[in-house]
């Protein structure tokens, strides 16, 4: 439409500015690929040798450029239902291919010969031609305005969360009775929700406390390792390991927390790298307890009032298939261990929810806005830190315990950075503070690529160009969005369908108010 | 006496290494007041190019060492300084001016996808590449242990030296360095005198880029192997440098970068070389018990 | 309301006493030797060219900063407070001093309710059973909170805050963040208030109406202000005792009449006289201020 208006020579200059992007951004990226991409290193005996992929970095390129004609062609709207048109061909000629194995004459396949390097190009595809037929109907807004519209579903949904909550965990808790839920939807719903407790409780410490800690993980190995030398060393049952593996982990927060938590943001950040790293070293190398590399094994699993799940029971003792006289059913335990997760996420989140609204909840808070402001009111700094620090890893111990008794197998291996770090991106992808915003990140995060396993190759890499698209899209997470601890005013409620509550001085504290 | 000095020296060179890297996190961290966390990745694609760059030579028989090093260094910082740039402009410069955690996470998946991208590009396995420089000067020898200091040593100490004033001197004396310092103080008012504050941070991005780059190429030289995972330790182990040194300060990072390197040499040939790392780690969270602000760093007086 | 102002101050009304105080930054002096005392239920002002030391002497009454040398002694309850010895936090909790800031700070992110329920946290960390009793849900906390609320309504009510109270701090206009500033200092219930520059930025409006508020907390809640500030209307106009620095030092000491009408400080705001004619505007300006700011 700014074109129709433009006069000759400016929409020549203005042509041959797309054309200069539409170069730089092909250069770029062959000058990106040109090392990487366009040189192979192979393994030959007694060495490496080397081979040539041009015909890739040709085609990363020409890829490119086309990526970006579209974006600039919708930028400046032109001929968008030719970009639709376009892009919708490209998608299904591809996905015909892919979907029927046919073969246009001709080399039409991407050199990539790659199945998902083509079904990724279908996928932007497709985006490219909604996007670009959205846009012959819409005016795109500017930036902030679309910021401000997802803002404000992100208060919806806050908001509908009172119903959605509610219903979400209908959901969960009825899922392993769906006749779709196999054993493997249960296995990973079970992860998603190991996951969703995680990061309930790092976001006490990021969320609420403002406090980066990117050794969240030194805290579930902490809970694991102390939950299988219990229950190793001292037979004690699972219902008494996790607790005492959950104090555990807190005191260790407590005990590492101290010295560490009058240091500024990043520098807090770093160290708490770094005790996760050395955790992770010294279970690595202290042979005599943690077995090493080797990990610890036959972990205890939990049991259902002291019924274990075993196809036969030990010298008087009753399983729990016989008790309840049903099959025995090895996926029995498979739910089991699904319902203790859900509850011990739910117990987190309820907690959560409920200390926000305490005195020590909000001066988490308040000290995330501003330390300073906090002393001149009396607040204990550092004490207010190691109880958000402590209780964070008092959770993360509860889910270390949980992993392990549900893997029945721990090794350092699990327990490295990148569970810190994703972790910490749930967290902050959901939106910092909001617990609704955890749970869908945990899915979008955990749950969908566990349904790409056997893509493993590609799913770190879409994984890490997942978590960097949607901070540029939301950079301040998915549902950012506070609720207030307590009104004074008229409360709209239930979105004003019975009117508002009356207007009292209600705090939250209290249930039910 | 012997193994002391040989020690040393192991421990300057390693330094050095880490040093380089360092310079980097310290100058974007200045700058745009961000961990750039996947600046180790930027290291590791460094030594990949860089074993490349030396097989690409092989081809044409270009074995004189000086001059095959030559222009690997040069082939490999040129190529680095492109995924630096790349780096800023797609994943740090759209979250300008956003919450601070929002840049650290999109450092974090960008540093996860360059792990991947290499992986899945080059194979997970470890790329070898015969010793290049080899030979050394035996300083002293006694009770039988003879304390060696190579050429590949004094290689790695004289050129990560001269790049070390080449850097100051860009920093301390040059207009660039000056638009790059008053980025740091106020970004704002850098840009209402009419510095181009974009193009000064995609130079520093650059910039340590280059140093990651030459880092890669003496790993490479050094250890004779790359994986697509040195990145994560090395750029852990700099960014530590970084931040025991005072985080933004240029000889803070050196220094930093070759305190690590003596503690982790000291720490494997005296004590253990498994827990080497937790010493590291540990030392690191002393200085800043006692010295919040790192050892060259500004300490700041708390405005009120 | 409060009933903190009960037993504050010394029988003879001496709230604070600051005997000697220096503070050095390296080698900078920022405060001198300044002594002073500042009496309950009264308004003491701090004034001083930029760079005079003002906000260091209150940094070092609020623990921000331990100074180098010097006696603060707090007099209320049983037994005075050494505030040089004491933690910033400590001092705000047991010493029972308040402060505002000169860049203002507040909790953005919570509501102006929130931020003055924050206010008053050791008191409901108490009343929570240290947390223990408020996840229980047990009546003693909600009562607790309750009270906490009505202390927030009050002061939300003296500072014309009421309707603004579910708002973010953050989004509210400058004049009200000013004002929530000093609703959240006094909901922690202090017996001195430090006011750093209260009336920077507002307008004639509302400057008037904070030296009402300020009157108010004098006379009403019965404890001792102490206020650093720059605008003449607002120290002239409410201020029971003036201290004048200057580099650091004290200058002057004595009720806005006797500062007014010091040499010393006309010279300090002025410059020398031989160094400088002021112009005829700044001067017939400077006479009409004298004639408002006359009580």
């Amino acid at each position: 439409m700014a074109s129709i208006t433009m006069d000759a020579a400016g929409s020549n200059s203005k042509m041959r500015d797309h054309a200069k992007e539409v170069l730089i951004t092909g250069f770029i990226v062959a000058m990106l690929a040109v090392p990487i991409v366009g040189f192979h290193i192979t393994d030959v005996t007694g060495g490496v040798g080397l081979a040539l992929r041009f015909k890739e970095v040709a085609a990363a390129a020409i890829v490119a450029m086309l990526g970006r004609i579209g974006l600039i062609m919708m930028r400046e709207h032109i001929a968008l239902m030719l970009v639709a048109a376009l892009s919708a061909l490209v998608a299904g000629a591809i996905a015909l291919q892919l979907i029927t194995g046919y073969q246009f004459p001709g080399d039409t396949r991407l050199p990539f010969n790659d199945p998902v390097i083509d079904w990724l190009i279908v996928v932007v595809s497709i985006i490219y031609a909604i996007r670009a037929a959205w846009l012959t109907s819409h005016k795109t807004g500017t930036q902030e305005s679309r910021e401000k519209a997802m803002d404000q579903i992100g208060a919806q949904v806050q908001k509908l969360s009172l119903l959605l909550g509610p219903i979400l965990l209908i959901c969960a808790i009825l899922l392993p009775m769906m006749p779709f839920a196999g054993r493997r939807l249960v296995d990973v719903a079970t992860l998603v929700v190991t996951y969703i407790m995680l990061g309930w409780g790092l976001n006490i410490v990021v969320g609420l406390a403002g406090l980066l800690d990117l050794g969240y993980v030194a805290f579930y190995a902490v809970g694991a390792y102390s939950f299988a030398l219990l229950a190793n060393h001292f037979d004690y049952g699972f219902w008494i390991c996790l607790p005492l593996a959950g104090l555990f982990a807190a005191s260790f927060g407590v005990i590492l927390g101290f010295p560490v938590l009058r240091l500024r943001g990043d520098y807090l950040a770093i160290v708490t790298l770094g005790f996760g790293e050395m955790i992770r070293v010294i279970l690595l190398n202290w042979y005599e307890v943690t077995k090493g590399p080797d990990g610890l094994s036959s972990i205890p699993r939990p049991s259902f009032l002291g019924m274990p799940f075993k196809r036969f029971a030990a010298e008087g003792q009753e399983t729990f298939h016989t008790f309840f006289n049903i099959d025995y059913n090895s996926g029995h335990r498979v739910t089991f261990l699904y319902y203790v997760i859900l509850a011990m996420a739910m117990i987190t989140n309820f907690f959560t929810m409920r200390i926000r609204k305490l005195p020590i909840g909000r001066s988490w808070e308040a000290l995330r806005e501003d330390e300073i402001a906090c002393r001149s009111l009396g607040i204990n700094p550092t004490n207010t830190k190691l109880t958000a620090f402590g209780i964070g890893a008092m959770f993360g111990g509860f889910a270390g315990s949980f992993f392990a008794t549900r893997q029945g197998f721990i090794s350092p291996e699990s327990f490295t950075f990148i569970e810190s770090a994703v972790i910490l991106a749930i967290v902050v992808l959901g939106g910092m503070g909001s617990q609704v915003g955890v749970v869908i990140a945990a899915i979008l995060l955990i749950g969908a690529p566990e349904f790409f396993r056997e893509l493993q190759e590609y799913r770190m890499l879409a994984f890490g160009a997942g978590m960097v698209l949607i901070m540029i899209w939301r950079p301040r997470g998915l549902l950012a969005h506070r609720e207030p601890t307590m009104h004074l005013g008229e409360r709209r409620r239930w979105f004003g369908l019975f009117g508002s509550a009356k207007p009292a001085t209600q705090s939250g504290g209290a249930p039910g108010s | 006496m012997a193994y002391f000095v040989q020690q040393l020296i192991n421990g300057v060179t390693l330094g050095m290494i880490y040093g380089l890297i360092a310079i980097g996190y310290t100058m974007v961290y200045g700058i745009i007041g961000m961990i750039n966390f996947a600046h180790g990745e930027i290291y590791m694609i460094g030594a990949f190019i860089s074993i490349i760059s030396f097989l690409f030579l092989g081809w044409f028989g270009v074995t004189w060492i000086p001059l095959a090093l030559m222009i690997v260094l040069i082939v490999t910082m040129m190529f680095t300084a492109f995924y630096g740039w790349s780096l800023e402009r797609t994943a740090y410069r759209p979250l300008r001016g956003a919450p601070r955690l929002a840049p650290l996470i999109s450092a974090i998946g960008m540093s996860i996808f360059l792990q991947n991208y290499v992986q899945l590009l080059q194979g997970a396995r470890n790329k070898p590449l015969p010793p290049k420089i080899t030979g050394s000067i035996e300083i002293m020898e006694q009770a039988g242990f003879t304390v060696q200091l190579s050429y590949l040593q004094i290689l790695i100490i004289v050129l990560t030296l001269i790049l070390m004033v080449a850097f100051s001197t860009i920093i301390g004396k040059t207009a660039l360095g000056r638009a790059q310092r008053a980025c740091e103080q106020d970004r704002g008012m850098a840009a209402l005198i009419g510095i181009n504050v974009d193009r000064t941070i995609s130079i520093t991005f650059i910039m340590g880029a280059s140093l990651a780059a030459v880092a890669g190429v003496m790993v490479t030289l050094y250890w004779g192997v790359v994986d697509f995972f040195i990145g994560f330790l090395a750029g852990l182990k700099a960014f530590t440098a970084a931040v025991l040194g005072g985080i933004g300060s240029l000889p803070g990072a050196m220094l930093g970068g070759l305190l690590i390197g003596l503690i982790e040499a000291f720490w494997s040939g005296y004590f253990s070389i498994e827990y080497k790392d937790v010493a590291v780690f540990g030392i690191l969270v002393l200085v800043l018990i006692f010295r919040p602000t790192g050892l060259l760093g500004q300490p700041e007086i708390e405005k009120v | 309301m409060s009933d903190a102002s009960a037993n504050g101050g010394r029988a003879d009304g001496t709230l604070l006493t600051v005997d000697h105080l220096t503070m050095r930054f390296g080698g900078l002096i920022a405060i001198d030797d300044v002594s002073f005392t500042a009496r309950n239920k009264e308004i003491t002002a701090i004034i001083g060219p930029n760079g005079a030391g003002k906000t260091t002497v209150f940094n070092c009454l609020t623990g921000f900063y331990s100074p180098t040398v010097g006696r603060l002694t707090l007099y209320h309850g049983d037994m005075p407070f050494q505030l040089e010895q004491m933690e910033g936090f400590r001092i705000a909790a047991k010493a029972r001093v308040a402060r505002t800031f000169q860049n203002i700070r507040l909790f953005g992110a919570m509501t102006v309710l929130e931020n003055l329920v924050v206010a008053q946290h050791n008191k409901l960390m108490k009343a929570s059973g240290y947390t223990v009793f408020g996840l229980l849900g047990l009546p003693v906390y909600r009562h607790a909170e309750q009270d906490a609320i009505e202390l927030a309504k009050y002061w939300l009510d003296k500072t014309g805050l009421t309707e603004h109270a579910d708002l973010s701090a953050g989004n509210l206009p400058y004049g009200a963040q000013r004002r929530l500033e000093i609703a959240r200092a006094m909901c922690s219930e202090p017996v001195m208030l430090c006011l750093d520059e209260p009336a920077a930025g507002l307008n004639p409006r509302e400057s008037a109406e904070l030296n009402d508020l300020l009157l108010h907390i004098r006379d009403d809640e019965q404890i001792g202000l102490l206020l650093i500030e720059h605008d003449m209307n607002v120290v002239m106009g409410i201020s029971d005792h003036i201290i004048v620095l200057d580099h650091g030092s004290k200058i002057s000491d004595g009720t806005p009449k006797e500062v007014r009408e010091d040499p010393a400080v006309i010279r300090a705001y002025l410059g020398e006289e031989e160094d400088e004619e002021l112009p005829p505007e700044v001067a017939a300006d400077l006479v009409q201020r004298d004639g408002e700011g006359a009580p």
